[in-house]
């Protein structure tokens, strides 16, 4: 089920009531978000609830062995254990062909022809998020920063509907307390909760499907056609369109958890207002950040272990966060550019700060010129990440410059102006947006309910027919 | 900015003002997107659940907001976008027949064949037909290409495109048009015939390469209303109706096509009814002299003749061809068939050897 369709509203206009209807029973309640979360993955494939089940299983009772295992070396294996199984079904499920294809190839160019079996695999929607909250779930247990939960308690945590298929990526400390402090049904910030469901999908259906299908499709499939114009605009079209895209369905997830009495983490901070790379891991993804932070780079050693130490942690990190965006050295390439960036700036840092010298608060010319050089480093990493193949890629950066004075029919002043909203957005006045917000919570249930109304029908008259996958769907 | 906020400014609301401000804004957006709203619902697949319910529930809803005139500002405000309504009236696979299919003088007193055999398989037209010279396109006359379709003409367009441009001879009519989920059972979502005879009038291409089929393993209703199982004989009749007409709007216009069958998929049900939908092009292409079949089917089968994702490349590579979702073509898939399209347009035009 996708957010913006006509069954998810009416899916979600049966949830709704209902779930505030259980709250007070939370033996009734909890089997019901269950199944509704069951219903809503389920209507893509049946077939894979089956594996959204198992996952809950092995990591509710691994969580339960490492923490009645008595010794640190036990919970250490135990959690092994718990991590290799999360990892072997998403090896599985996302790596096993990238692999096999990948020895099959290196082992031709050493002329040993054995051919390596290929497997059919579909990947399931979601599978990198809801394993990654099931990991957290493991592995704070084992740190001892949360308690094992009764099952059911587990199943709502991984399975809630928001955040099962594209994030944010809700960790268990986040989530399981606020299932044992029941929310109060008198005070929901309905101001915010609608707020972030119609702009995220105004971002999503208006812009984000707009430029896909007016511009960076066609370029990014077939760069050697297009002009220098076209790519350059397509590069900064596709900037705008997986920001608006990602952060348009989290907004949404955080909306309706919002409005089911949950309360998410942020996910995006105006990412394309980054003054360096490190901010920019800041505020792009920030759910996943903190994860690949908390739960790789820092148990790989972090800072602690020297310069090349550090280095080598950050690179790793950035590889492998790579990788985890999907099977295939593209992504792998864009991870060590953002890595490389990383080192880069760290080894700055240090060398001011062996200089002796303080940090100094930069001017606004000067955070300006930060902001377009690292938003124009970002784009370059994206030319990586959304070209499917390294001849594509190499394709688009050439025609950023060779193919001046051809014919630019792609570019045009509706894309444009989709451009500019979806990078300029970040800019409006946290403010404005909060001020707006508050004026919007304040009305009265009828008249919020007419504005919604009628937003509802705008975005669906201005946005492309047919609402395309979100982008993250597939990592 | 327009992300999720970190201030802590409490707006709470009562949850059942939440509620009604919700349930009263998706009955707002129905009553005043209705006719919207029934479109979609009819345009799912005849016979299904889903299109029955939601028919039936919008059908009288659509009927009391257009009583109300709820629905005006919708259409306004798709007159101001330019939107077009989706339905198509009448039979527009109407095309009064081919065309004269007498070898006639094109450039040197040329004619295509029946089967161009994108797979290098297959006849070469139907019995009795000249077997003439072929047009040859050059650089400074070059063949005018334009690849129109569904998802798959949107995989495959402009990886064509692209060998074109090496070749010099071959060149772009227009942009490839696509347009995803559609296809030619269902004229009320989409108007296929209406579409191509735009594109032609705009691009006045001479060689049109069509490929349709992805959505169409789904029931029809022919031009009198009736209900039409899918793949039964009445079917497959409206089917092949539709598609030689889509062949002869192309073939009127003055210029050639060459058809592209749906590839075969990771369903198997549905590999049924492409398998027939491939056919039934077939069939068609045969008995037209100026146009030419690539089997997509076939030339995307793994040994045994069933799906694969990975296919081996004339240097013994494993190449990934098809993406995840088991249906649309990767980008070496894209250049697999665009070869084959090439290969089946030589059949019609004397072409080089493409490139790489």
């Amino acid at each position: 089920m996708l957010f913006p369709t006509a069954t998810f509203a009416l899916f979600f206009a049966l949830v709704l009531p209902l779930s505030w209807l259980l709250l007070p029973r939370p033996s009734v309640w909890r089997p019901f978000m269950i199944g509704a979360s069951l219903v809503f993955y389920g209507w893509w494939n049946p077939r894979f609830v089956l594996l959204l089940v198992a996952v809950t299983v092995w990591n509710w009772i691994w969580g339960n062995l490492i923490h009645r295992a008595e010794t640190d070396s036990a919970r250490k294996a135990a959690l092994a254990v718990a991590v290799i199984g999360d990892l072997s079904a998403l090896g599985y499920f996302k790596y096993a062909n990238f692999f096999l294809v990948s020895v099959d190839n290196t082992l031709l160019r050493l002329n040993l022809d054995v051919a390596m079996p290929v497997l059919e695999i579909t990947l399931p929607i979601g599978i990198s998020f809801f394993t990654f909250q099931a990991l957290s779930y493991v592995i704070d247990i084992k740190r001892r920063i949360v308690e094992p939960v009764p099952f059911m308690e587990f199943a709502v945590y991984i399975t809630f509907f928001p955040h099962l298929v594209a994030g944010p990526i809700v960790r268990a400390k986040e989530f399981l307390p606020q299932l044992k402090r029941r929310p109060d049904p008198r005070h929901v910030d309905l101001g915010l909760a609608f707020f972030l469901i119609i702009f995220g999908m105004f971002k999503k259906v208006v812009l984000s499907d707009l430029l896909s299908s007016r511009i960076v499709d066609p370029v990014f499939a077939a760069p050697k056609l297009h002009s220098s114009l076209e790519i350059w605009v397509a590069t900064y079209a596709y900037a705008a369109q997986i920001y608006c895209d990602f952060s348009g369905y989290t907004d949404m997830a955080i909306g309706l958890a919002l409005l089911l009495g949950i309360r998410f983490p942020q996910n995006f901070d105006g990412p394309y207002t980054a003054t360096s790379v490190r901010d920019f891991w800041r505020r792009w993804h920030m759910t996943l950040s903190r994860f690949l932070r908390d739960y790789l780079y820092i148990p790989l050693g972090g800072n602690r272990h020297g310069r090349l130490a550090t280095y080598r942690n950050l690179m790793l990190t950035m590889l492998i966060g790579g990788l985890w965006h999907g099977a295939s050295w593209t992504f792998v390439a864009w991870g060590g550019l953002h890595g490389g960036a990383l080192c880069f700036e760290h080894f700055r840092e240090e060398r001011r700060e062996a200089k002796g010298e303080p940090a100094t608060e930069p001017s606004q010319a000067r955070v300006w010129i930060l902001r377009l050089i690292v938003f124009n480093f970002v784009c370059a990493g994206w030319i990586f990440f959304r070209s499917p193949t390294f001849s594509t890629a190499w394709a688009m950066f050439e025609g950023l410059f060779n193919a001046w004075g051809r014919p630019s029919p792609l570019v045009t002043g509706s894309v444009l102006l989709a451009v500019v909203a979806g990078i300029g957005c970040q800019y409006i006045p946290r403010d404005l947006v909060v001020s707006a917000r508050v004026w919007f919570g304040r009305l009265s249930p009828v008249a919020m309910g007419l504005s919604l109304g009628l937003a509802i029908v705008l975005i669906d008259a201005l946005g492309p027919q047919g609402v395309r996958p979100f982008i993250y769907f597939a990592f | 900015m327009l992300d999720t906020p970190t201030d802590r400014r409490r707006t709470g609301r009562p949850i059942g003002h939440g509620i009604v401000a919700f349930l009263l804004a998706l009955v707002v957006a129905t009553l005043l997107n209705a006719d919207v709203l029934l479109d979609r619902a009819r345009e799912l697949p005849y016979g299904s659940w889903q299109r029955n319910v939601g028919v039936s529930v919008m059908s009288p809803i659509a009927s009391v907001s257009g009583f109300l005139q709820l629905t005006r500002p919708r259409e306004a405000l798709d007159s101001l976008l330019g939107h077009h309504q989706l339905g198509a009236t009448g039979d527009p696979f109407a095309t009064g027949g081919p065309p004269d299919t007498t070898p006639t003088t094109d450039g040197g007193g040329n004619t295509g064949n029946g089967d161009g055999g994108g797979n290098g398989k297959g006849d070469n037209g139907k019995p009795g037909d000249q077997k003439p010279d072929k047009p040859k396109p050059t650089r400074a006359d070059p063949l005018k290409v334009l690849v129109i379709g569904d998802s798959l003409a949107g995989d495959f367009g402009d990886s064509l495109y692209q060998l074109g441009l090496d070749s010099h001879v071959v060149k772009p009519a227009g942009p490839v048009e696509y347009h995803i989920g559609t296809g030619l059972a269902r004229p009320d979502a989409f108007n296929w015939p209406g579409t191509l005879r735009s594109a032609l009038n705009r691009d006045h291409p001479g060689l049109v390469v069509l490929a349709l089929g992805l959505n169409d393993d789904q029931p029809m209703e022919d031009v009198h209303g009736n209900y039409l199982r899918v793949d039964s004989p009445e079917w497959q009749t409206e089917y092949r109706r539709r598609v030689g007409a889509m062949m002869d709007i192309v073939l009127q216009s003055g210029a050639w096509v060459v058809y592209v069958s749906p590839p075969i998929t990771k369903m198997d049900k549905r590999n049924q009814h492409y398998d027939l939908i491939r056919r039934l092009i077939a069939d068609e292409a045969r008995e037209r002299p100026r146009a030419a079949f690539v089997d997509a089917y076939s030339l995307l089968w793994s040994d045994d003749h069933g799906y694969t994702d990975y296919l081996t490349d004339k240097d013994g590579q494993r190449i990934r061809v098809r993406l995840s979702d088991g249906v649309h073509l990767a980008p070496a898939g894209n250049d697999m068939l665009a070869r084959a399209v090439w290969h089946a347009m030589g059949s019609l035009y004397e072409l080089p050897r493409p490139s790489g």
